[in-house]
């Protein structure tokens, strides 16, 4: 599989992470085996509903799991360096520096009490050696490159006095100070006006544009990924279902979930009698049955009558040039005979070579 | 419908799997100090009702004996009316009966206090949030300065106030109006609250967007909601008054004697602190006891019947 | 700003005016006031006649219509003579420091006050502060280190405080430092009082440290008990209230930014976290004081302290009114400014509050 590989190797390399959250209630897998890559100055989008474990894949890189989760397993190697094996004082000097994150609800991600101009300043402060004036002038300089008019002025607003727009700004003003080689856009434009979004994700790319960083762009909306994203990664109950280049994903979804998901997105001009739906809720990640997480909800398992996928779980397995897809219509299983009723050539045999030995 | 669809609406009909009432009873349960709070006021509440009752002494009555021969035992000695397992007090008579029989006193007018404070509140916060306007005004201004006030000085100046004699029950029930006076402002601030959301225009709007039949399905979650925070209230509030009754009478603007009380107890307590300080910690330990577990269960209650924080009033 | 303040000046007068009257008016109309007994037995065996007690009604200026005596009481009536000659009296009024004189005690009402309120506010405040002190950096420590032994620890003791009550607390302290540390042959505090009436005896602490009676050392050897009482059972709301609040800190979206731009989580927490969670427990302290000093009557009680506790205690028992009334005004006062003082303290700390 390639991706975009600017430099030498990955950026950011996710091997077989397993993020889990021990309740009172039970352990909660949130991400349970992942695999990513991102390429330096690539863009890949994370698309999935609620609780599908993106926004805890990115935490987990950051290292900002909270009680009761914790990093059970996996590798999440940085420019070489396994995230997981630093200090949290290393951790700390990445972070804000090298890697950036901005979040869903900008207003309330900007503390209430202080100015947004010291705010902003508080990044140079920690990770460059500078003063506090000169950290205050570059921090004016930040909101005026995001285009917060009047910057000088701005900076001494509180954050209750600007818009949700501006905080957003303010947000992606504080995570590319730094310059960091890679930024995790946790759902940005999510709480923001459609107009506001469109500036927002302008103002995304023209950034990106001028740095060469990294993006990790988690979101719910497919539209936003057509714009902003090279790569695609597909979440579904804290795995990833489908892995490919944005034009895949539109034109060739492999996954029934991916499919759900782009049937649900209503086309102007478009008639239809009902809203397409998934049916069924995203199950709860405690206890889960064995099989594929999606079975429950899959329309082609119960047309094709597939006993496996609520057997077996399934593997995240090439279909293609470029394309992955954790499902048994497009992978064979020889241990119970099954035939994948969609497979191509390619994806017997990775299966054959996966499943050969293990006898069961 | 294709044949998915129709599987679908079956594994989704699935029957939930416990009631509220469980769960609630589940997550309250996990909380040991509750648990251990909960034994602790059945089994005070059971010895102060029933314990009386067993005892072969009666808490006030000093047998015709020459007053200047009575004096007060240690504990675990027998004494002329026979075996007194705490002693007797300055008066000779039974300690322990005195004590449950005080702790009856504590314990039931805290009861019927919380009960009737509840019932005004309640009252007050509904036709509060109900009408609004001026009327909302001017009560919630006067339920914010009679919050505030230090209740204790007004507990003591209403308590001297009010004749003993004008009322049945004497200073027991002086003392249950004289806390049903200040108490009330709690509840009313809360179901003021829970009227004022019921009430909500947009709350009122999706009821009737999801069809009005449903108003009786979110009545009957929205009242055992409302119910909730007045419970864990009034849970807490037991604990609070079974110390406010002791230290009005402590001071000597409660229940009078000879009508033991925990509090009274320990103003007698006070004067013989040099020889007998075991008299202090004894009727200072029920009340202590008795706030504590009424507090653990209270907030044990206010986890279980609300586990997210969700409806927590305001200040 | 300003408008906000006179608005809340003015509602504060109108408490206090109906405070004011409701004081009055509770007090003097009930049944039992000072003459009732002498009344009920004057025509029995009593020495006293009814012409003796209608005079020293009207020396204690008794004698007025219920409106008139209120007036009095606030304005004084010492100007009165032009509209009754018969309602002259020499009492200047609450609003120019005259609460009258004592039934009781037979002098003013103020000098007694000045005796004893600077010892219960000593007694309020000091504790106050302790408590504060403690509270705050315990309580932070407390939700720092959630789910920590030291957490369920601190956690269980704050319940314990929070319920125990307050007066077999101080009765229980006097019984250990005072009595049985005698008795154990350690230093022991004194079991109640101001200061000493006398040389303090060996072995006792005030013994072994030759503080002199009426000292400051005295004196503060003997408020140690009561203070620390206090204030413990202050601390442990706090410290509730504290961890309550840093926790709900903790989990904003904020500290999470602030952590994500690589802060040291004690600057996260001390920085970011405090400032905030400092605002609701700021007004909370300001809002209890009232309720601190009406606590004190309690402690005062149990140590035996001359301040406005006891005073009122006895006032009460003796039917004492303009005692009474005076402890109550004194009471609605203080509540009312420390209301004010919370509210405007709020907007202080907080940027998002501002009132118009």
């Amino acid at each position: 599989m390639t991706s975009k590989d600017n430099g030498t190797g990955n950026l950011l390399e996710i091997r077989g992470l397993k993020t889990y959250f021990f309740t009172e209630d039970g352990v909660v897998k949130a991400v349970d085996g992942l695999d990513l890559e991102v390429a330096r100055g690539e863009t890949l989008g994370v698309v999935g509903e609620s609780g599908c474990g993106k926004s805890v894949t990115m935490f987990s890189v950051m290292r900002l799991v909270g009680h009761p989760g914790r990093v059970v397993d996996g590798e999440i190697m940085f420019d070489g360096q396994n995230l997981l094996d630093l200090s949290e004082r290393e951790m700390q000097q990445l972070r804000g520096n090298r890697i950036s994150m901005i979040f869903q609800q900008p207003l309330s991600s900007l503390n209430p009490v202080f100015r947004i101009g010291d705010q902003v300043a508080e990044v140079f402060e920690i990770h460059q050696s500078i003063s506090r004036d000169e950290a205050r002038q570059k921090a004016v300089e930040m909101l005026r490159l995001v285009g917060i008019p009047d910057a000088e002025r701005r900076a001494q607003a509180f954050p209750h006095e600007i818009s949700g727009g501006q905080a957003q700004r303010v947000m992606i003003a504080m995570a590319l100070s730094t310059q960091p080689e890679l930024l995790i856009a946790d759902e940005p434009t999510t709480a923001l006006d459609v107009t506001i979004q469109a500036q927002i994700l302008d103002l995304m790319r023209d950034m990106r544009d001028r740095s060469n960083a990294a993006i990790v762009f988690i979101t719910h909306d497919l539209g936003v990924v057509a714009e902003m994203a090279e790569r695609v990664a597909v979440m579904y109950a804290g795995q990833i279902v489908e892995y490919t280049d944005v034009q895949s994903i539109y034109d060739r979804p492999k996954h029934p979930y991916t499919v759900g998901l782009l049937a649900s997105i209503p086309k102007l001009g478009e008639k239809k009698h009902r809203l397409a739906v998934i049916p069924g809720t995203v199950p709860a990640l405690v206890d889960l049955p064995p099989g594929c997480r999606f079975a429950g909800r899959c329309i082609p398992r119960v047309e094709q009558e597939l006993a496996i996928c609520t057997e077996v779980d399934p593997d995240l397995l090439s279909v293609g040039e470029d394309h992955q897809v954790r499902c048994w219509l497009y992978h064979d299983h020889p241990p119970t005979g099954h035939e994948a009723p969609l497979a191509t050539g390619r994806a017997d045999e990775e299966a054959a070579l996966r499943w050969a030995g293990t006898g069961d | 419908m294709t044949v998915a669809e129709l599987a679908f609406q079956e594994e989704l009909a699935a029957p939930q799997e416990e009631s509220q009432a469980q769960a609630v009873w589940r997550r309250f349960r996990r909380h040991r100090l509750a648990m251990i709070g909960l034994t602790i006021a059945v089994l005070l509440v059971f010895a102060c009702f029933i314990g009386p009752l067993l005892t072969p002494f009666d808490s006030n009555t000093i047998r015709g004996r020459d007053l200047l021969l009575l004096k007060d035992l240690p504990p675990l000695s027998t004494g002329p009316d026979g075996f007194h397992i705490l002693g007797t007090d300055s008066l000779g008579r039974d300690y322990l009966t005195r004590l449950l029989q005080g702790g009856r006193v504590s314990l039931a007018l805290a009861f019927v206090v919380v009960i009737l404070t509840q019932v005004v509140g309640t009252i007050v916060g509904g036709i509060s949030g109900y009408y609004g306007g001026w009327v909302d005004a001017v009560l919630m201004r006067i339920v914010d300065f009679l919050f505030t006030l230090p209740s204790l000085p007004i507990f003591m100046v209403l308590y001297v106030l009010i004749p003993k004699d004008a009322v049945p029950g004497g200073s027991i029930t002086v003392l249950a109006l004289v806390f049903i006076t200040l108490g009330w402002t709690g509840s009313s601030r809360l179901v003021r609250g829970m009227v004022l959301s019921l009430k909500n225009q947009e709350f009122a709007e999706a009821a009737r967007a999801v069809g009005a039949s449903n108003r009786r399905i979110i009545l009957r979650h929205m009242i055992p909601n409302a119910i909730a925070p007045v419970l864990v209230a009034a849970t807490l509030q037991v604990g609070g008054i079974v110390v406010g009754e002791a230290a009005l009478s402590y001071l000597g603007f409660g229940v009078q004697p000879p009508d033991p009380s925990w509090g009274n107890m320990l103003q007698g307590a006070q004067k013989l602190i040099l020889t007998r300080p075991m008299q202090v910690f004894y009727p200072g330990m029920t009340i202590f006891l008795t706030s504590l577990s009424f507090n653990f269960i209270g907030d044990a209650l206010r986890d279980a019947l609300d586990p997210r924080g969700q409806l927590s009033a305001g200040h | 700003m300003t408008a906000y303040l006179i608005r809340r000046m003015l509602q504060m007068v109108i408490v206090l005016i109906i405070s004011s009257i409701t004081i009055y008016m509770l007090l003097n109309l009930a049944p039992g006031g000072p003459f009732d007994q002498l009344r009920t037995m004057s025509d029995r065996k009593s020495r006293v006649s009814e012409e003796q007690i209608d005079k020293m009604e009207a020396l204690l200026g008794l004698n007025k219509p219920i409106q008139m005596r209120y007036i009095a009481w606030l304005l004084g009536d010492d100007w009165m003579g032009s509209i009754n000659p018969e309602w002259e009296g020499d009492t200047r009024g609450v609003l120019r420091g005259d609460f009258g004189d004592s039934f009781r005690q037979k002098r003013p009402v103020m000098d007694m006050i000045r005796d004893r309120i600077p010892k219960t506010v000593a007694l309020t405040a000091i504790s106050a502060l302790l408590a504060m002190i403690v509270a705050i950096p315990v309580g932070i420590y407390s939700a720092v280190r959630q789910y920590s032994r030291a957490d369920y620890v601190l956690t269980f003791f704050t319940f314990m405080g929070v319920a125990i009550p307050s007066f077999w607390f101080g009765l229980m302290s006097i019984i250990i430092f005072a009595q049985l540390f005698q008795s154990w042959g350690l230093p022991a505090l004194p079991s109640g009082g101001w200061e000493s009436l006398r040389t303090p005896r060996e072995g006792t602490l005030l013994g072994v440290l030759g503080a002199e009676p009426g000292s400051f050392l005295d004196v503060g050897v003997h408020l140690i008990l009561p203070i620390v009482v206090l204030s413990l059972l202050q601390m442990a709301g706090w410290t509730r209230y504290m961890r309550t609040s840093m926790l709900e800190v903790l989990q904003q979206d904020y500290v999470r930014t602030a952590r994500a731009k690589g802060l040291a989580e004690r600057f996260v927490v001390a920085k970011h976290a405090l400032r905030n969670a400092l605002i609701p427990l700021v007004t909370i302290v300001t809002y209890e004081l009232p309720f601190i000093f009406g606590g004190t009557i309690l402690i005062e009680q149990v140590f035996g302290i001359p301040g406005m506790g006891l005073l009122y205690i006895d006032a009460l028992s003796g039917f004492d009114f303009p005692v009474t009334q005076a402890y109550l005004l004194i009471t609605a006062v203080l509540t009312v400014i420390a209301t004010l003082l919370s509210d405007v303290l709020y907007t202080v700390v907080d940027p998002r509050i501002r009132l118009h």
